[in-house]
């Protein structure tokens, strides 16, 4: 049998477990999990120094490309700071394309990863179905936006296509069969006992760890917390529809699934609402024009499917940002398995460290080389720098 | 006894032992992937998909990892196919040449097929790999957990049918009684002695061993080109094996005294079996080695004793 | 005859494995839904290996930034010859619009041997299973195998 010595299981970097690259290192006693390190830095582009190379009108197509399933996410909070910072209404067509594309994300982002959290549990069934399921979701993206994913659909002021009013029959004819395979594959997969065997009690995450590490999205509410920026800070057009938050209260892994299978429903509730609701506004503007750069700062915020999406923005009254900021929820809900995985053996590892969704390519903003064993910066060299380049700006916060 | 050398080395190498068991085998690897498929919606890879693959290993590159013994490293596979060769080749012998059976068969049988997993653990924890060799321990424990009931189960076999020891004995008694599945006691070893082969084979709900994504297929992990290929060939055959043990013991054989369709029929049974395990495989998720273990010494345990004692008094 | 027939079968049996290089995992997603019930590449053969010593074909996606490049070379050493490489998605051919970021390493093809590259971003799954076709073609030349 295994002996009890300390032995190091690598995650990483490249893993059949993680479609990305990231390292993991997971201390073991026998199959016991006692520690877990985690090394972040090998998804880093640099995404911040060149967005402020880049005008406002280029800037979504940048943090699109931060991540291929928040894509729309990242160019939503993103197009807010603009007009955060430039203050500009967008009309109220845009904002609902805006919301409908904004949930197809959501879907399509849940179901990649209730098949994917198949996948990890040798259950390979669950996977082929909910990534069937997954395309018609594509299929719907790509008849509103032209491409499957990286919809380039935002920019400052407004969006760049409409739904036109001969679209939306057929789409919610397409809905309400979605809705079908959905209901039909949540119950599937919440009522199968072995499923609950296997994830139940598994990676809990208590009320207080959770407001400790403050995590994020479906992960936080998952530990019963309720927070959700479409209900905290509505915007665009979530105000304007019936919907509901989804918060459980196990914190287990068993509670995370459950929390996005229904999330995937009340999506489309959200989306069905603004179809009708679009049908029986006039045709009109889709964007409202950003005649000069903004002069100041300005923020958006956005419930991407992990979570807050936060973007910064401080402009100079040129066509460039002056700095460009970025935090995804991932580099919280990361941190959090450090107490999840606490106690578990290896195979509950590889599930909880997939359980909270983790996208590291939103969450690498910053790289600090380790060439021959030395760091070259720490947290107070940063600072520091940090704190230099501010003066140079000549004040501001 | 009277075979002469030739045949014994025809009947091993041929037919039925090594050649016929690994087409059998990479076959029953498509029907594996085929049906697989068609439960996830899919369309599945081509009748002959197994031989390409292993004759593309034939054809790659062999690494060997740093550190590890080269002899025990590459000699372990080796071994592994050899075991299952003989194996099937007792197993089959007795099904089609009863006469040419040797006393003490069954033996010979639970020694080989305890050996496969052993010659596993040993070449991956030859291979210096910390995921490798955590594969091997948890391969080792699952071992020891369901071997305990597979001896019960055939005990049961062989107290119901009065102490015969020769599978081709073992044979007769259900061709002219009746197959031991069609008792009590029997359906239970059969039940007990099915869940030890999903485990011996290592497929879901019981693949801990090479979990592809906990630990990146385990002992297979550091095995690259022809001794991979080695590998997936006593995969294969053992998958032929196991149908083939479970249709002998239990079901009365795969070929009957009885002519006719029955005889057809008969070869189906092998393929029923493989087609349950494979719906098992598809409808579960990976337990976990804790929980695996749990069952195999609890429930699946006390199915067998259950099934044993109803044999001993004659049910 | 015997070269012929391990042509024939490396050509229907391509083991994948894909290595995520920095990218923005919209290609590694799309990867992933080849192997689903919409395109099933399963049919030509080609299935996902979890080790690299088990692949013939790699996949690498993204940007090749500087901390992932030396794990890139490492996977790319481990995999048994032969095999085919495939670029996928305009990252790892050009760089894209990273080619101003400090952390780029430059594209795919100057730090390992690129045989099949695969345009779009990301590119289509049936972009892809046209990039695996040509990656077969390609083998079937190749002389000494």
């Amino acid at each position: 049998m295994a002996e009890l010595e300390r032995k190091i299981i690598p995650i990483g970097p490249f893993h059949p477990l993680q479609e990305e690259a990231e390292y993991f290192k997971l201390k073991v006693e026998g199959e016991k999990v006692v520690g877990l390190d985690i090394q972040l830095g090998y998804m880093h582009r640099g995404h911040e120094k060149i967005c402020e190379g880049k005008t406002y009108d280029q800037i979504p197509f940048v943090v699109e490309r931060i991540c291929g399933i928040c894509s729309t996410s990242h160019p939503f909070a993103c197009v807010q700071a603009i007009e955060d910072a430039a203050g500009i209404e967008i009309p109220p067509r845009a904002a609902y394309v805006r919301t409908i594309v904004g949930e197809l994300e959501r879907i399509h982002s849940h179901l990649l990863w209730a098949g994917l959290a198949g996948h990890f549990l040798g259950y390979n069934t669950v996977w082929m179905w909910a990534w069937k399921y997954r395309e018609s979701v594509l299929e719907i993206s790509e008849l509103i936006t032209g491409n499957r994913n990286h919809y380039a659909m935002f920019k400052p002021g407004g969006v760049r296509r409409d739904i036109e009013g001969g679209m939306i029959p057929p789409l919610l004819a397409t809905l309400d069969e979605l809705d079908k395979k959905l209901t039909m594959l949540t119950k599937a997969v919440l009522d199968d006992p072995m499923l609950h065997k296997r994830l139940e009690g598994v990676g809990v995450l208590t009320r207080e760890k959770a407001i400790e590490y403050s995590v994020e999205g479906p992960t936080g509410r998952a530990s019963g917390l309720k927070i959700d920026v479409r209900k905290d800070d509505p915007h665009a057009a979530y105000d304007w529809v019936e919907w509901e938050e989804i918060v459980c209260q196990e914190g287990d892994v068993f509670a995370k699934t459950k929390v996005r299978l229904l999330e995937c429903l009340e999506s489309t509730k959200i989306i069905r609402q603004c179809l009708r609701k679009l049908k029986d506004l006039p045709e009109g503007e889709i964007d409202a024009r950003m005649e000069h750069g903004p002069d100041g700062e300005g923020v958006g915020r956005y419930e991407a499917p992990r979570g807050e999406v936060f973007h910064y923005v401080k402009g100079d009254g040129s066509m460039y940002p002056v700095r460009y900021k970025i935090r995804a929820p991932s580099s919280m809900n990361i941190k959090s398995n450090e107490v999840a995985v606490l106690g578990g053996s290896v195979a509950d590892a590889a599930i909880i460290l997939a359980a909270v969704d983790p996208c590291y390519c939103c969450t690498e903003r910053i790289a600090a080389f380790n060439t021959k064993g030395k760091f070259l910066y720490n947290w107070n060299d940063l600072l520091k720098l940090s704190q230099e380049k501010t003066a140079r700006m000549g004040g501001g916060s | 006894m009277n075979m002469s050398v030739g045949w014994v080395f025809f009947y091993l190498l041929v037919f039925p032992g090594f050649l016929f068991t690994s087409v059998v085998g990479l076959l029953y690897t498509w029907v594996d992937r085929k049906v697989t498929a068609r439960m996830q919606f899919r369309v599945g890879p081509p009748l002959l998909q197994p031989f390409y693959d292993f004759f593309k290993l034939l054809g790659k590159d062999t690494f060997v990892p740093e550190g590890a013994p080269r002899s025990i490293f590459l000699g372990a596979p080796l071994i592994g196919l050899a075991s299952v060769s003989v194996l099937s080749t007792v197993l089959l012998v007795s099904n089609f040449f009863p006469g040419q059976a040797f006393a003490g068969d069954l033996i010979v049988v639970l020694y080989l097929f305890a050996f496969v997993p052993i010659v596993l653990i040993l070449g991956a924890s030859s291979s210096s790999n910390p995921i490798s060799a955590l594969g091997a321990s948890r391969e080792m424990s699952l071992y020891l957990a369901y071997e305990l009931p597979l001896l019960f189960a055939l005990a049961t076999i062989i107290v119901k049918s009065g102490g015969l020891l020769k599978i081709g004995d073992l044979l007769q008694w259900q061709w002219t009684n009746h197959p031991f599945l069609y008792s009590a006691s029997g359906a239970l070893a059969f039940v007990s002695a099915f869940l030890c082969m999903q485990a011996k084979l290592g497929f879901v709900p019981f693949d801990i061993a090479e979990a592809e994504q906990e630990i990146m297929g385990g002992i297979t992990l550091e095995y690259s080109g022809p001794v991979l290929a080695v590998l997936k060939l006593t995969k294969a055959m053992l998958y032929f094996t196991v149908s083939i043990f479970l249709t002998v013991f239990f079901w009365g054989g795969f070929r009957s005294p009885r002519e006719g369709w029955y005889h057809i029929l008969g070869w189906l049974k092998p393929v029923a079996i493989i087609v349950l395990i494979i719906l098992i495989k598809n409808t579960n998720p990976r337990l976990r080695i804790d929980q695996a273990l749990r069952f195999f010494w609890s429930i699946v345990l006390v199915l067998s004793i259950a099934g044993f004692i109803l044999a001993t008094v004659g049910l | 005859m015997l070269k012929g027939l391990k042509k024939a079968a490396l050509a229907r049996s391509l083991w994948i494995y894909h290595v995520a290089a920095s990218p923005c995992n919209n290609c590694d997603i799309e990867i992933l839904d080849l192997l689903t019930p919409r395109f099933d590449v399963e049919r030509f053969g080609l299935l996902l290996a979890p080790s690299p010593r088990h692949a013939d074909l790699l996949l690498v996606t993204g940007m090749v930034n500087k901390k992932v490049l030396d794990r890139v070379l490492r996977v790319y050493a481990q995999i048994p010859k032969p095999c085919v490489v495939a670029a996928v998605g305009s990252c790892a051919i050009s760089g894209d619009l990273f080619v101003d970021s400090y952390n780029f390493a430059g594209p795919l093809d100057k730090h390992i041997p690129v045989d099949v590259y695969i345009g779009g971003c990301p590119p289509k799954p049936e972009a892809m299973i046209l990039g695996v076709v040509r990656a077969i073609e390609k083998l079937k030349k190749l002389k000494d195998l």
